[in-house]
């Protein structure tokens, strides 16, 4: 048994603690929003990703074992459930996640760099570059970097080797510093 | 920020070193936080409702005595699939390869690990030939093809008798021609209805023609451009004209 708050809110749910649930969901809610919706890259495709995987925390409750850190058991959840998202969605329509993302290329002859540099247009920019990421690398990036989950808890994730997700995280952040290079070497370190 | 970038000197274009640009990388990956959007608590509410009143249905259908279908049991037994013939063949491949696999043998030859292939099901393909054993040769086609031929000699030479006998047996006798030739007509016309039953008589029928193509208005008759119709009512006057 891990010692972990949210780990033991899951076994109050498991018991049958309603209330235990609604802590949980709105503890994890935001966080697990964001890493849907930067996986799939659809704001309205992630959110119903996040409901379906805490649905199924919910629906599978009884079954529960605090093996390890709840925040690692929720993403597993979560990065199988959008991985097969969009094996579905590739095989359903197979170009528009490319479609989408080739609007967005960085190119460092392209003129509009500058305008890419402002607002919204770099948050585009910058969630098409993830978007282009090849998913098992875009999974492994999201777990580390926005909710901060150990190697062993991705390898944990993505059912792979710790060895595996070092080399996955190596070449995510490389062809993101090659598809961003542009926005990059313009830009000064951005305090998160 | 943006200030800084846009009024960045050529100077601060030079590639920074790689810490530096994963510091920034870090920076614009952060830029990108989506949140949850105003209803993803009310949707997620309703499904949440709807899962906890199906588990509630569950839980009473659970509770409930196990419904007892007489007969059920046996007729589920009746289906039993077994392996077929070649499963364990199939199998012993299968490991073979895995085996070989797994030890990082490589000396074994490939035809060796060739799981064979599985034979086509039904009924409708355990007939079917092996390759090179069709039936259908070039000299079974040129052998059917003669005898057809010879069939359709035969039945020439032999057909004109059986015309004449059969033409023989349709003609009618003569006496019985104008009543065969009203008969006709009387199919073939559209305005005749509800004759169940046709004298032998001519004259009935002549009667009963004529009566039927009085009935009807001659302009009618005369716009209508029946062609078989007023073929008809040139018959009929002919026949009458015959004693």
């Amino acid at each position: 048994m891990v010692n972990d708050e949210d780990a033991a809110l899951m076994c109050l749910v498991r018991d049958g603690d309603d209330d235990a649930f609604t802590r949980l969901f709105a503890r994890w809610r935001a966080p697990l929003v964001r890493f849907t919706v930067r996986f799939v890259g659809d704001q309205a495709r992630g959110e119903e990703l996040a409901q379906d995987v805490l649905l199924k925390i919910y629906r599978v409750r009884e079954r529960y074992v605090p093996s390890e850190r709840f925040a690692a058991y929720l993403y597993r959840i979560a990065t199988n459930h959008c991985l097969n998202e969009l094996r579905r969605a590739e095989h359903r329509t197979p170009r528009v996640e490319i479609e989408v993302a080739d609007e967005a290329t960085v190119d460092a002859s392209n003129p509009t760099v500058d305008e890419m540099l402002q607002g919204d247009r770099l948050q585009t920019a910058v969630r098409a570059a993830v978007g282009r990421l090849p998913p098992n690398q875009r999974a492994a990036l999201l777990l580390q970097h926005d909710e901060g989950l150990a190697y062993e808890e991705i390898a944990d994730a993505l059912e792979t080797s710790v060895a595996a997700v070092k080399s996955l995280l190596n070449r995510a952040r490389r062809a993101l510093m090659q598809d961003l290079a542009p926005l990059l070497d313009r830009t000064p370190e951005v305090t998160a | 920020m943006i200030d800084e970038l846009l009024s960045g000197s050529t100077a601060d274009l030079r590639r920074p070193p790689p810490e530096v640009l994963n510091a920034r990388l870090d920076g614009l990956l952060s830029l990108d936080a989506p949140t949850p959007s105003a209803s993803f608590d009310t949707r997620f509410a309703e499904r949440l409702t709807a899962q906890r009143l199906i588990e509630r249905v569950h839980a009473e259908e659970a509770a409930a005595p196990v419904l007892e279908v007489p007969g059920l049991d046996a007729l589920l037994s009746r289906d039993q699939p077994t392996p077929s013939a070649d499963f364990d063949t199939r199998f012993r491949f299968f490991l073979r390869r895995v085996m070989v696999e797994d030890g990082g043998l490589r000396t074994v030859a490939p035809e060796a690990l060739r799981v064979p292939a599985l034979p086509p099901r039904g009924h409708h393909f355990t007939t079917l030939p092996k390759p090179g054993t069709s039936p259908f040769t070039m000299r079974r086609v040129y052998g059917i093809g003669g005898l057809a031929a010879a069939g359709l000699f035969g039945l020439w030479l032999v057909g004109a008798p059986f015309d004449a006998v059969k033409n023989a047996d349709a003609v009618p006798p003569a006496e019985s021609l104008p009543l065969v030739a009203h008969l006709d007509l009387l199919e073939s016309l559209d305005a005749v209805e509800h004759i169940e039953t046709l004298s032998p008589s001519v004259g009935v029928v002549v009667d009963r023609r004529r009566e039927t193509v009085a009935r009807l208005d001659p302009a009618v008759v005369e716009a209508a451009e029946d062609d078989e119709l007023f073929q008809l009512v040139a018959d009929l006057d002919a026949l009458e004209a015959t004693p």
